[in-house]
Protein backbone atom coordinates (compact mmCIF):
# COMPACT_ATOMS: atom_id res chain seq x y z
CA UNK A 1 0.00 0.00 0.00
CA UNK A 2 1.63 3.57 -1.00
CA UNK A 3 -0.39 5.68 1.25
CA UNK A 4 2.66 6.45 3.72
CA UNK A 5 5.40 5.37 1.97
CA UNK A 6 6.71 8.49 1.38
CA UNK A 7 6.17 10.05 4.79
CA UNK A 8 9.93 10.86 5.39
CA UNK A 9 10.74 11.91 2.50
CA UNK A 10 10.39 16.30 3.29
CA UNK A 11 12.60 15.23 6.18
CA UNK A 12 15.03 13.82 3.49
CA UNK A 13 14.90 16.32 1.68
CA UNK A 14 17.75 18.43 2.97
CA UNK A 15 20.11 15.89 3.74
CA UNK A 16 19.83 14.96 -0.40
CA UNK A 17 19.97 18.48 -1.26
CA UNK A 18 23.61 18.17 0.87
CA UNK A 19 24.56 15.21 -0.37
CA UNK A 20 24.04 16.02 -3.54
CA UNK A 21 25.56 19.25 -3.50
CA UNK A 22 28.62 17.92 -2.07
CA UNK A 23 29.50 15.03 -4.76
CA UNK A 24 28.47 17.27 -8.15
CA UNK A 25 30.19 20.45 -5.98
CA UNK A 26 26.98 22.96 -7.65
CA UNK A 27 24.39 23.90 -5.10
CA UNK A 28 21.88 24.79 -7.99
CA UNK A 29 22.53 21.80 -10.01
CA UNK A 30 21.88 19.60 -6.76
CA UNK A 31 18.57 21.03 -6.04
CA UNK A 32 17.92 20.28 -9.58
CA UNK A 33 18.68 16.64 -9.62
CA UNK A 34 17.24 15.78 -6.33
CA UNK A 35 14.26 17.69 -7.66
CA UNK A 36 13.88 14.94 -10.33
CA UNK A 37 15.19 12.45 -8.13
CA UNK A 38 11.91 12.97 -6.17
CA UNK A 39 9.74 13.23 -9.10
CA UNK A 40 11.16 9.69 -10.02
CA UNK A 41 10.94 8.07 -6.69
CA UNK A 42 6.88 9.56 -6.87
CA UNK A 43 6.56 8.29 -9.80
CA UNK A 44 7.77 5.03 -8.92
CA UNK A 45 6.14 1.38 -8.56
CA UNK A 46 7.75 0.14 -5.97
CA UNK A 47 8.82 1.58 -3.38
CA UNK A 48 10.60 -0.32 -0.06
CA UNK A 49 8.31 0.16 2.94
CA UNK A 50 11.07 0.00 5.33
CA UNK A 51 12.07 3.39 6.53
CA UNK A 52 15.58 2.63 6.24
CA UNK A 53 15.58 0.79 2.98
CA UNK A 54 13.32 3.48 2.03
CA UNK A 55 15.98 6.18 3.37
CA UNK A 56 19.22 4.21 0.97
CA UNK A 57 17.00 3.61 -1.43
CA UNK A 58 16.06 7.60 -1.86
CA UNK A 59 20.29 8.37 -2.08
CA UNK A 60 20.82 5.91 -3.89
CA UNK A 61 18.46 7.72 -7.04
CA UNK A 62 20.49 10.72 -5.93
CA UNK A 63 23.47 9.30 -6.19
CA UNK A 64 22.64 8.02 -9.78
CA UNK A 65 21.42 11.15 -10.82
CA UNK A 66 24.39 12.84 -9.37
CA UNK A 67 26.68 10.16 -11.18
CA UNK A 68 24.89 11.18 -14.30
CA UNK A 69 25.58 14.83 -13.93
CA UNK A 70 28.92 13.98 -13.31
CA UNK A 71 29.31 12.22 -16.71
CA UNK A 72 27.55 14.72 -18.36
CA UNK A 73 30.36 16.99 -17.39
CA UNK A 74 33.13 15.11 -18.17
CA UNK A 75 33.92 14.89 -14.71
CA UNK A 76 33.36 11.21 -13.20
CA UNK A 77 36.04 8.87 -12.22
CA UNK A 78 35.39 5.33 -10.98
CA UNK A 79 38.61 4.75 -9.85
CA UNK A 80 39.37 6.01 -6.06
CA UNK A 81 42.61 8.54 -6.92
CA UNK A 82 45.93 8.31 -5.09
CA UNK A 83 46.22 10.30 -1.95
CA UNK A 84 48.27 12.53 -1.11
CA UNK A 85 50.40 12.05 1.82
CA UNK A 86 49.45 13.64 4.74
CA UNK A 87 51.31 13.18 8.49
CA UNK A 88 47.75 12.71 10.49
CA UNK A 89 49.93 12.68 13.88
CA UNK A 90 51.66 15.89 13.20
CA UNK A 91 49.13 17.88 11.10
CA UNK A 92 48.11 21.29 12.18
CA UNK A 93 44.43 21.38 12.08
CA UNK A 94 44.54 24.81 13.11
CA UNK A 95 43.01 25.53 9.60
CA UNK A 96 40.41 23.14 9.72
CA UNK A 97 37.14 25.55 8.98
CA UNK A 98 34.32 25.63 7.68
CA UNK A 99 35.32 27.70 4.76
CA UNK A 100 38.69 25.59 4.48
CA UNK A 101 36.99 22.15 4.47
CA UNK A 102 34.48 23.63 1.87
CA UNK A 103 37.52 24.83 -0.51
CA UNK A 104 38.71 21.66 0.11
CA UNK A 105 35.77 19.27 -0.39
CA UNK A 106 35.67 21.43 -3.34
CA UNK A 107 38.80 20.22 -4.95
CA UNK A 108 38.59 16.36 -3.69
CA UNK A 109 37.69 13.43 -6.53
CA UNK A 110 34.23 12.71 -6.70
CA UNK A 111 34.81 9.48 -5.01
CA UNK A 112 36.15 10.87 -1.73
CA UNK A 113 33.23 13.18 -1.85
CA UNK A 114 30.95 10.93 -2.07
CA UNK A 115 31.93 8.64 0.68
CA UNK A 116 32.49 11.21 2.94
CA UNK A 117 28.96 12.94 2.16
CA UNK A 118 27.76 9.65 2.77
CA UNK A 119 29.24 9.39 6.36
CA UNK A 120 29.25 12.75 7.32
CA UNK A 121 26.68 14.96 5.58
CA UNK A 122 24.09 11.74 5.02
CA UNK A 123 25.60 10.11 8.41
CA UNK A 124 24.89 6.27 7.22
CA UNK A 125 26.59 3.91 8.95
CA UNK A 126 29.72 2.02 7.26
CA UNK A 127 27.02 -0.88 7.00
CA UNK A 128 24.67 0.99 5.05
CA UNK A 129 27.12 3.00 3.40
CA UNK A 130 28.26 -0.53 2.41
CA UNK A 131 25.25 -1.55 1.02
CA UNK A 132 24.31 1.29 -1.17
CA UNK A 133 27.68 1.43 -2.78
CA UNK A 134 27.88 -2.06 -3.25
CA UNK A 135 31.19 -2.36 -1.34
CA UNK A 136 32.49 -4.58 1.48
CA UNK A 137 32.47 -2.79 5.24
CA UNK A 138 36.48 -3.07 5.10
CA UNK A 139 36.42 -1.12 2.02
CA UNK A 140 34.27 1.50 3.04
CA UNK A 141 36.59 1.49 6.54
CA UNK A 142 39.89 2.61 4.29
CA UNK A 143 38.08 4.46 1.96
CA UNK A 144 36.76 7.08 4.29
CA UNK A 145 40.02 7.09 5.89
CA UNK A 146 41.43 7.95 2.74
CA UNK A 147 38.78 10.33 1.69
CA UNK A 148 39.32 12.49 4.82
CA UNK A 149 43.46 11.91 4.59
CA UNK A 150 42.87 13.84 0.73
CA UNK A 151 40.50 16.40 2.45
CA UNK A 152 43.23 17.46 5.15
CA UNK A 153 45.96 17.42 2.30
CA UNK A 154 43.82 19.93 0.17
CA UNK A 155 43.23 21.99 3.48
CA UNK A 156 47.13 21.42 4.10
CA UNK A 157 47.87 23.00 0.54
CA UNK A 158 45.16 25.25 0.17
CA UNK A 159 46.19 28.94 0.10
CA UNK A 160 43.32 29.83 2.35
CA UNK A 161 44.11 30.41 6.32
CA UNK A 162 42.05 30.80 8.59
CA UNK A 163 42.65 34.01 10.80
CA UNK A 164 41.84 33.70 14.56
CA UNK A 165 40.19 36.10 16.22
CA UNK A 166 41.67 38.38 18.82
CA UNK A 167 40.32 39.38 22.13
CA UNK A 168 40.45 42.18 24.36
CA UNK A 169 42.23 45.02 21.80
CA UNK B 1 58.13 3.16 17.15
CA UNK B 2 54.98 2.47 15.09
CA UNK B 3 55.18 0.65 11.90
CA UNK B 4 53.51 1.85 8.86
CA UNK B 5 51.10 -1.02 9.42
CA UNK B 6 50.25 -0.35 13.24
CA UNK B 7 49.61 3.42 12.21
CA UNK B 8 47.65 2.60 8.79
CA UNK B 9 45.28 0.09 11.53
CA UNK B 10 45.24 3.22 14.42
CA UNK B 11 44.16 5.65 11.27
CA UNK B 12 41.67 3.36 10.80
CA UNK B 13 40.33 2.71 14.05
CA UNK B 14 40.27 6.57 14.51
CA UNK B 15 38.36 7.09 11.94
CA UNK B 16 35.73 4.12 12.76
CA UNK B 17 35.69 6.03 16.42
CA UNK B 18 34.67 9.78 15.03
CA UNK B 19 32.02 7.56 12.99
CA UNK B 20 31.09 5.66 15.98
CA UNK B 21 32.14 2.26 14.81
CA UNK B 22 33.84 0.52 17.29
CA UNK B 23 32.18 -2.01 19.66
CA UNK B 24 32.44 -0.89 23.26
CA UNK B 25 35.12 -3.24 23.77
CA UNK B 26 36.85 -0.85 21.30
CA UNK B 27 36.55 2.20 22.09
CA UNK B 28 37.32 1.26 25.61
CA UNK B 29 41.07 -0.06 24.37
CA UNK B 30 41.39 2.92 22.24
CA UNK B 31 40.53 5.15 24.91
CA UNK B 32 42.80 3.68 27.17
CA UNK B 33 45.49 4.56 24.18
CA UNK B 34 44.22 7.76 23.26
CA UNK B 35 44.83 9.13 27.26
CA UNK B 36 48.27 8.16 26.85
CA UNK B 37 49.63 8.35 23.43
CA UNK B 38 49.58 12.20 22.61
CA UNK B 39 50.15 12.16 19.19
CA UNK B 40 47.08 9.68 19.04
CA UNK B 41 45.17 12.08 20.67
CA UNK B 42 45.98 15.01 18.45
CA UNK B 43 45.30 12.39 15.50
CA UNK B 44 41.86 11.72 17.22
CA UNK B 45 41.29 15.58 17.48
CA UNK B 46 41.49 16.24 13.90
CA UNK B 47 39.64 13.97 12.73
CA UNK B 48 36.51 14.85 14.70
CA UNK B 49 37.48 18.37 14.08
CA UNK B 50 37.37 17.75 10.42
CA UNK B 51 33.95 15.75 11.12
CA UNK B 52 32.52 18.82 12.63
CA UNK B 53 33.55 20.80 10.06
CA UNK B 54 32.52 18.85 6.90
CA UNK B 55 28.67 18.67 8.58
CA UNK B 56 29.30 22.37 9.61
CA UNK B 57 29.98 23.04 5.68
CA UNK B 58 26.53 21.82 4.47
CA UNK B 59 24.31 23.50 7.00
CA UNK B 60 23.10 25.96 4.06
CA UNK B 61 21.38 23.13 2.97
CA UNK B 62 20.18 21.14 5.95
CA UNK B 63 18.76 24.54 7.48
CA UNK B 64 17.60 26.44 4.54
CA UNK B 65 17.05 29.96 5.32
CA UNK B 66 13.25 31.39 4.87
CA UNK B 67 14.01 33.75 2.38
CA UNK B 68 13.80 37.86 3.44
CA UNK B 69 10.29 39.34 2.93
CA UNK B 70 9.93 42.67 0.85
CA UNK B 71 9.82 45.49 2.93
CA UNK B 72 7.04 47.16 1.05
CA UNK B 73 5.56 43.81 0.82
CA UNK B 74 2.17 42.88 1.91
CA UNK B 75 2.62 39.20 1.59
CA UNK B 76 2.31 36.77 4.05
CA UNK B 77 5.01 34.86 4.50
CA UNK B 78 4.04 31.68 3.73
CA UNK B 79 5.78 30.39 0.99
CA UNK B 80 8.07 28.39 2.88
CA UNK B 81 10.84 27.43 0.44
CA UNK B 82 12.84 25.08 2.21
CA UNK B 83 13.18 22.95 -0.83
CA UNK B 84 10.33 20.62 -0.76
CA UNK B 85 10.50 20.19 2.89
CA UNK B 86 7.55 22.65 3.22
CA UNK B 87 5.93 20.88 0.77
CA UNK B 88 2.49 22.60 0.42
CA UNK B 89 2.91 26.19 2.03
CA UNK B 90 0.26 28.61 0.87
CA UNK B 91 1.15 32.12 -0.35
CA UNK B 92 -1.77 34.84 0.86
CA UNK B 93 -1.87 37.01 -1.92
CA UNK B 94 -3.76 39.74 -0.34
CA UNK B 95 -0.51 41.56 -0.85
CA UNK B 96 1.78 40.65 -2.87
CA UNK B 97 5.92 39.15 -3.75
CA UNK B 98 7.51 41.98 -4.93
CA UNK B 99 7.25 40.74 -8.46
CA UNK B 100 3.43 42.63 -8.12
CA UNK B 101 3.67 44.70 -5.01
CA UNK B 102 5.87 47.35 -6.26
CA UNK B 103 7.20 50.15 -3.91
CA UNK B 104 5.37 53.31 -4.25
CA UNK B 105 8.70 55.02 -6.09
CA UNK B 106 8.42 52.02 -8.53
CA UNK B 107 4.63 52.67 -8.75
CA UNK B 108 5.27 56.49 -9.48
CA UNK B 109 7.75 55.35 -12.25
CA UNK B 110 4.47 53.19 -13.67
CA UNK B 111 1.30 54.82 -13.48
CA UNK B 112 -0.02 52.67 -16.37
CA UNK B 113 -0.25 49.92 -13.50
CA UNK B 114 -4.22 49.11 -13.49
CA UNK B 115 -4.08 45.76 -11.76
CA UNK B 116 -4.28 45.81 -7.91
CA UNK B 117 -4.61 43.00 -5.62
CA UNK B 118 -6.86 44.68 -3.64
CA UNK B 119 -9.15 43.68 -6.54
CA UNK B 120 -9.52 40.35 -5.38
CA UNK B 121 -10.94 38.82 -2.60
CA UNK B 122 -8.48 38.17 0.34
CA UNK B 123 -6.44 35.03 1.08
CA UNK B 124 -5.98 33.48 -2.28
CA UNK B 125 -3.59 30.94 -2.17
CA UNK B 126 -1.10 29.72 -4.56
CA UNK B 127 0.14 25.69 -3.33
CA UNK B 128 3.97 24.53 -3.46
CA UNK B 129 3.72 21.78 -5.70
CA UNK B 130 7.72 20.68 -5.54
CA UNK B 131 7.02 17.30 -4.03
CA UNK B 132 5.30 16.63 -7.15
CA UNK B 133 8.36 18.54 -9.02
CA UNK B 134 6.24 21.20 -10.26
CA UNK B 135 8.47 24.74 -9.19
CA UNK B 136 6.43 27.65 -8.74
CA UNK B 137 8.48 28.99 -12.07
CA UNK B 138 6.69 32.69 -12.21
CA UNK B 139 3.91 34.65 -10.58
CA UNK B 140 2.13 37.36 -11.79
CA UNK B 141 -1.00 40.03 -11.28
CA UNK B 142 -2.88 40.27 -14.51
CA UNK B 143 -6.07 41.17 -16.53
CA UNK B 144 -7.39 38.63 -18.69
CA UNK B 145 -10.52 40.31 -20.04
CA UNK B 146 -10.25 43.24 -17.59
CA UNK B 147 -10.50 40.90 -14.59
CA UNK B 148 -7.92 40.84 -11.96
CA UNK B 149 -6.18 37.49 -12.36
CA UNK B 150 -3.34 36.12 -10.60
CA UNK B 151 -1.07 33.79 -12.36
CA UNK B 152 1.45 31.35 -11.39
CA UNK B 153 2.84 29.18 -13.64
CA UNK B 154 4.87 25.85 -12.42
CA UNK B 155 7.78 23.83 -14.76
CA UNK B 156 8.75 20.02 -13.75
CA UNK B 157 11.51 18.64 -14.55
CA UNK B 158 10.65 17.29 -17.94
CA UNK B 159 9.22 20.36 -19.56
CA UNK B 160 5.98 20.25 -18.15
CA UNK B 161 4.08 22.65 -17.77
CA UNK B 162 1.19 23.92 -15.32
CA UNK B 163 -0.98 27.38 -14.76
CA UNK B 164 -3.17 28.41 -12.17
CA UNK B 165 -5.49 31.38 -12.73
CA UNK B 166 -7.09 32.87 -9.60
CA UNK B 167 -9.72 35.57 -9.69
CA UNK B 168 -13.24 36.14 -8.16
CA UNK B 169 -15.86 34.18 -8.60
CA UNK B 170 -18.26 35.32 -10.94
CA UNK B 171 -15.78 36.73 -13.28
CA UNK B 172 -15.37 35.19 -16.92
CA UNK B 173 -12.00 35.41 -18.26
CA UNK B 174 -10.99 34.22 -21.75
CA UNK B 175 -10.15 30.29 -21.66
CA UNK B 176 -6.32 28.90 -21.32
CA UNK B 177 -5.22 26.54 -23.83
CA UNK B 178 -3.33 23.78 -22.52
CA UNK B 179 -4.12 19.47 -22.27
CA UNK B 180 -6.48 19.96 -19.32
CA UNK B 181 -7.85 21.95 -16.92
CA UNK B 182 -9.24 21.88 -13.49
CA UNK B 183 -11.58 24.60 -12.34
CA UNK B 184 -12.95 25.30 -8.60
CA UNK B 185 -14.21 27.78 -6.02
CA UNK B 186 -13.08 28.45 -2.58
CA UNK B 187 -15.50 31.20 -1.03
CA UNK B 188 -15.37 34.25 -3.44
CA UNK B 189 -12.13 32.82 -5.28
CA UNK B 190 -12.47 30.44 -8.38
CA UNK B 191 -8.82 28.91 -9.64
CA UNK B 192 -8.33 27.41 -13.10
CA UNK B 193 -5.35 24.85 -13.07
CA UNK B 194 -4.38 24.48 -16.66
CA UNK B 195 -2.39 21.89 -17.69
CA UNK B 196 0.33 21.58 -20.88
CA UNK B 197 1.32 18.39 -21.90
CA UNK B 198 0.79 16.48 -18.41
CA UNK B 199 -0.44 13.27 -18.68
CA UNK B 200 -4.34 13.37 -17.51
CA UNK B 201 -4.51 10.63 -14.94
CA UNK B 202 -1.23 13.33 -13.15
CA UNK B 203 -2.82 15.77 -13.81
CA UNK B 204 -5.87 14.89 -11.71
CA UNK B 205 -4.08 13.99 -9.29
CA UNK B 206 -1.77 16.93 -8.49
CA UNK B 207 -4.91 19.12 -9.20
CA UNK B 208 -7.07 17.44 -6.91
CA UNK B 209 -4.36 17.82 -4.33
CA UNK B 210 -3.81 21.47 -5.25
CA UNK B 211 -7.31 21.90 -4.46
CA UNK B 212 -6.96 20.42 -1.27
CA UNK B 213 -4.41 22.73 -0.44
CA UNK B 214 -5.99 25.85 -1.41
CA UNK B 215 -8.95 24.82 0.64
CA UNK B 216 -6.96 23.79 4.00
CA UNK B 217 -4.40 26.16 3.07
CA UNK B 218 -1.05 24.11 3.33
CA UNK B 219 -2.45 21.67 6.37
CA UNK B 220 0.05 19.08 6.66
CA UNK B 221 -1.91 16.12 5.24
CA UNK B 222 -2.39 18.21 1.89
CA UNK B 223 1.55 17.75 1.48
CA UNK B 224 0.90 14.09 1.85
CA UNK B 225 -2.14 14.19 -0.93
CA UNK B 226 0.46 15.73 -3.03
CA UNK B 227 2.45 13.05 -2.47
CA UNK B 228 0.38 10.35 -2.68
CA UNK B 229 -1.43 11.69 -5.84
CA UNK B 230 2.06 11.53 -7.41
CA UNK B 231 2.75 7.99 -6.26
CA UNK B 232 -0.66 7.25 -7.69
CA UNK B 233 0.14 8.42 -11.40
CA UNK B 234 2.80 8.41 -13.99
CA UNK B 235 5.31 11.15 -14.27
CA UNK B 236 5.11 13.68 -16.22
CA UNK B 237 6.23 13.57 -20.00
CA UNK B 238 5.61 16.21 -21.41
Amino acid sequence: MARDLHSSLPALLPRLVAFARTIVNNPESARDLVQEAVARSLAARRVPDDPSAYRAWMFRIVRNAAIDELRRNRLESTIEPMVPAVDLWRYDDAHVAKLTVEQGLAVLAPAHREIIALIDIAGFSYAEAAELLGLPDGTIMSRIARAREALLAAIDVSTIRVLKARHGH
Amino acid sequence: MATDRTRQDDVLRLNALVDGELSAAEQAALAARLAVDRDLARAHATLANLKAHVLASAEAELAPPLPPMAKHSRLRPMLGWAAAAAVVACIGIYGATTAFAPSEDTMAEFPHTVVSLAALPSNPVVPDLGVAGLKLSGIAMESPGGVATIVANYRGPHGCRLELRVRQTGTAIPTAGGTSRWSWTVGELAYDLTAYGMPAARFAAVASAAEHATRDRGKPEDSRRLREASVRSGPCLG
